[in-house]
């Protein structure tokens, strides 16, 4: 087992964490980069995550230390990933401003923690369902860049599509 | 240390970074053939050291390669160590206002010739006991600076081209390096940009020259950029790609972690809104380039959003269809999203139109003629498409006009994956055999194909026939009706086709056609490997050993097999599948696996019970109708239970719809079935 073995990360503000390998390894990055490279003690660099984003996917990682490997399936076709359910736990981890909500799912995509970033994408996927245009807008800060005519195209082009 | 007697052959000499190239070679002591479109312009490099020597090589005119060619081997008895393709040209317009002439100029010096130049200078880089090719490229190939574009493509370009002839030249010992230059000064822009009278961009020409300029004189000496490529270049093992210049480190890491559709955004704004500030993503070169790229994102730096890469907001737009989807309005949910903001737009697109699905009401083909027109307007939204689903008119039959358009769209859709056509009740074969025939022209992808005709349409092998898809592998048929008084054609089993389909997977649902044509349809394709039949709907005798032989010559490859309902007279009747070796999981209707015989009292009801122990709550409500309490004997078990059984489950309700052909029917539990472990 290497339980005891630990792991320091880097962020890129230079603040060191050290955690245990398993911990780590919820990042395919880390783990691969591990594989390859070994554990030499030295500070892993993570170049473009700051200290406070480093430490909510870590707090994320340690709840989610021993859930089973991701059934590494980039198939569509699964379904129960596909659900906008999200676990309690999660939910609460997730209540954070939107800068740092998006900071985390930028850190989960440049790590490789797919279940992170599942959970990131799933929270912003229920914050815009139910929302008119002008509503994601809003609680986005998305300035509209269409001019009047390009809106009326966009909606006259997509008038083929018709919900059965 | 550098051999005394290597060679180096590096092209653009005159000044600038070719020209510090020279002089950094020659003070590793390597011999420096150095080239310049006129060799006077290299007198200062030649009289200032003894070995570099001037040749002429014009880039324009690809014949004095060859000249150039014979003067090297004459002079270095025919072998070379390096070949440094350092000549470039610059062209500083925009996307907008290049002209073509000025494009190929630029092409022909920056790719072209270092083309020729690289695979006519190769039988003398292979005499070499360490050749190397050095190509300058620079960080646009990644990054897209603006008001260069063409220069940019013709570095991506460029860096493509090396990275294969890396691989090709590998075999023969010759190395190809990459030098990705970031800033460097040089004369590159001497020219000044272009902007035509009539330009939309004249407006901020003068601020984007002016960061340019600037972003020129911040650059990295050029003499400090060559001495440190040289050093690299000339050590026994070098990296392939060399990030030299100003910015061209944190550009490397930029260009690898952070989305460029910052830089690109600028420009989707309306070029009158935007200030001089986005310009200088690259012109203010200090070390504030993280500032800067913040700046470009310009009036959306706190839509955080935004920051998100294609692929994640991808994924999140998955999500919210798929919500869209089980509410009933997935297109409904992306035309909201569409309407957001252009980058929305554009990523909703690519989900808009992988599945499309339009309906042709009656004589209405409205929605038909829209979709037409935006492929037929926008053809790069063609590639978007992979599933189709065409429903044609529930009455009457389909016009002329709809049947053309159809095969219009038909032969844009080149990309499909999945085709599913539902006809009405008026439709006549021949409608359905041409579509098919276009579609057979131009979707040489299709993997599924879903026929679905609503009552009373005849169809049969008529239609069959035409299917020809390489790469299909389920083929799906639903409502194979047949309108007995008029379509009496008898249905002669077609010897050609009999083991000829490609598809593995075969799904029939309510089929009307008689036991024989289902007999061909199965013994249609080479080999089977899931097999469905929702229904029998047929007035027909049917049971499960007749199904049973004629799916036997499959019984080598058949994983699954979902059967429903057969005839009335034949529940009960089991079949023997101890010979299907690789069968997997078996779904049975629970209809057809109770004996329907009201007088043969239960005389093996006692040893089925362990087995479906946890259904006896069930079984007691069912117990009408005359059907007797279930059960099966060990032998029924030992052959009904191939060797490889997994998965054996019954349906006590109608088989689902969303069964499919290659899932495990584990998937289908929570969907009204019950399934056991197999019996031992």
């Amino acid at each position: 087992m290497s339980s005891e073995e630990t792991i320091i990360l880097q962020s890129s503000d230079e603040v060191n964490f050290t955690v245990e390998r398993s911990v780590a390894e919820r990042s395919m990055l880390i783990k691969h980069l591990l594989e390859d490279l070994g554990n030499s003690g030295e500070p892993i660099p993570i170049p473009n995550v700051n200290e406070p984003v480093l430490n909510k996917v870590i707090e994320w990682s340690v709840h989610h230390k021993n859930d089973p490997p991701s059934t590494d399936d980039n198939d569509s076709e699964n379904n129960r990933r596909r659900t906008t359910d999200i676990d309690e736990w999660d939910q609460k981890f997730m209540q954070v401003d939107q800068e740092m909500l998006f900071e985390i799912i930028l850190a989960a995509n440049y790590l490789d923690i797919k279940p992170l970033l599942d959970v990131g994408c799933k929270t912003v996927a229920n914050m815009i369902k139910g929302k008119s245009p002008e509503e994601i807008r809003k609680t986005f800060n998305i300035q509209n860049d269409f001019t009047p005519e390009e809106e009326d195209q966009i909606r006259r082009e997509n008038e083929w599509a018709e919900d059965r | 240390m550098a051999q005394e007697t290597s060679f180096a052959l590096i092209t653009g000499c005159s000044s600038g970074i070719g020209k510090e190239l020279a002089i950094a070679f020659a003070a590793k002591g390597v011999t420096v053939l150095a080239t310049a479109r006129r060799t006077e312009s290299l007198k200062e490099l030649t009289s200032q050291h003894h070995n570099i020597e001037a040749f002429a090589l014009d880039l324009d005119d690809l014949t004095t390669i060859d000249s150039l060619k014979e003067a090297v081997e004459k002079r270095t008895d025919g072998r070379l160590d390096y070949l440094v393709n350092n000549a470039g040209t610059h062209y500083a317009a925009t996307c907008m206002d290049l002209e073509i002439s000025e494009v190929s100029k630029l092409f022909q010096v920056n790719v072209f010739a270092v083309m020729r130049l690289c695979q006519i200078f190769v039988p003398l880089l292979r005499r070499s006991p360490r050749a190397r090719i050095v190509q300058i490229g620079s960080v646009t190939r990644a990054v897209p600076v603006v008001w260069q574009g063409v220069y940019n493509a013709s570095k991506a370009a460029l860096s493509q081209f090396s990275k294969t002839m890396r691989l090709e030249l590998e075999p023969f010992g010759i190395e190809v390096v990459e030098v990705v230059a970031g800033f460097v000064r040089s004369n590159l822009l001497h020219h000044g940009l272009v902007a035509p009278s009539e330009s939309l961009y004249l407006p901020i020409k003068s601020t984007v020259e002016d960061a340019k300029l600037k972003g020129n004189e911040n650059g990295m000496p050029a003499e400090e950029f060559a001495k440190s490529v040289v050093d690299q270049v000339t050590r026994r093992r070098t990296s392939m790609e060399i990030w030299q210049g100003k910015l061209a480190w944190p550009l490397r890491i930029l260009t690898s972690y952070f989305p460029l559709w910052i830089v690109p955004t600028v420009f989707t704004m309306n070029p009158y809104k935007f200030g001089a500030v986005h310009q200088t993503h690259l012109g203010s070169l200090n070390e504030k380039h993280l500032a800067v790229v913040k700046l470009a994102r310009g009036g959306q730096e706190k839509a955080f959003i935004l920051r998100l890469p294609t692929e994640v907001l991808f994924e999140i737009f998955k999500y919210i269809r798929k919500v869209g989807s089980v509410s009933g309005g997935k297109y409904t949910v992306m035309k909201r999203l569409a309407l957001v903001c252009r980058r929305f737009n554009d990523i909703v697109l690519l989900l808009f139109y992988h599945d499309v699905i339009v309906s042709v009401r009656g004589q209405s083909n409205v929605s038909l003629k829209k979709l037409h027109a935006v492929l037929r307007d926008k053809p790069w939204i063609r590639e978007y498409c992979r599933i189709l689903d065409l429903s044609l008119a529930y009455e009457g039959p389909v016009t002329k006009d709809t049947i053309s358009m159809v095969d219009t769209l038909f032969s844009y859709l080149t990309n499909l994956r999945t085709l599913k056509i539902a006809c009405g009740p008026k439709q006549f074969p021949h409608d359905t055999v041409e579509m098919i025939q276009i579609a057979t022209q131009h979707m040489y992808q299709i993997e599924t194909l879903i026929f679905n005709h609503h009552c009373y349409t005849s169809f049969s092998q008529e239609i069959l026939k035409h299917v020809s898809f390489p790469s299909l592998r389920p083929l799906e048929i639903e409502g194979l009706w047949r309108r007995k008084a008029r379509f009496r054609h008898t249905s002669i089993p077609e010897p050609k086709m009999h083991r000829t389909g490609t598809f593995t997977s075969l799904i029939v649902h309510s089929y009307e056609e008689n036991p024989e044509e289902l007999k061909q349809l199965i013994q249609w394709p080479a080999s089977l490997v899931h097999f469905q039949l929702f229904k029998f709907c047929n007035q027909n005798y049917m049971d499960l050993p007749i199904l049973g032989q004629w799916l036997s010559i499959h019984k080598k490859t058949l994983k699954t097999m979902q059967i429903g309902c057969l005839s009335k007279e034949s529940r009960g009747i089991l079949f023997d599948l101890s010979k299907f070796a690789k069968l997997e999981a078996l779904l049975l209707s629970w209809d057809q696996l109770r004996k329907w015989r009201p007088q043969d009292e239960d005389e093996d009801a006692d040893e089925g019970a362990a087995e479906y122990e946890d259904e006896d709550g069930d079984e007691d409500e069912m117990e009408d109708e005359g059907f007797e309490e279930f059960g099966f004997s060990e032998e029924d078990a030992d052959s009904l239970l191939g060797p490889n059984l997994r998965i054996f489950a019954v349906a006590f309700s109608a088989i689902p719809r969303t069964l499919y052909a290659g899932s495990t029917l584990e998937k289908q539990k929570s969907t009204g079935l019950e399934s056991s472990p197999k019996p031992q």
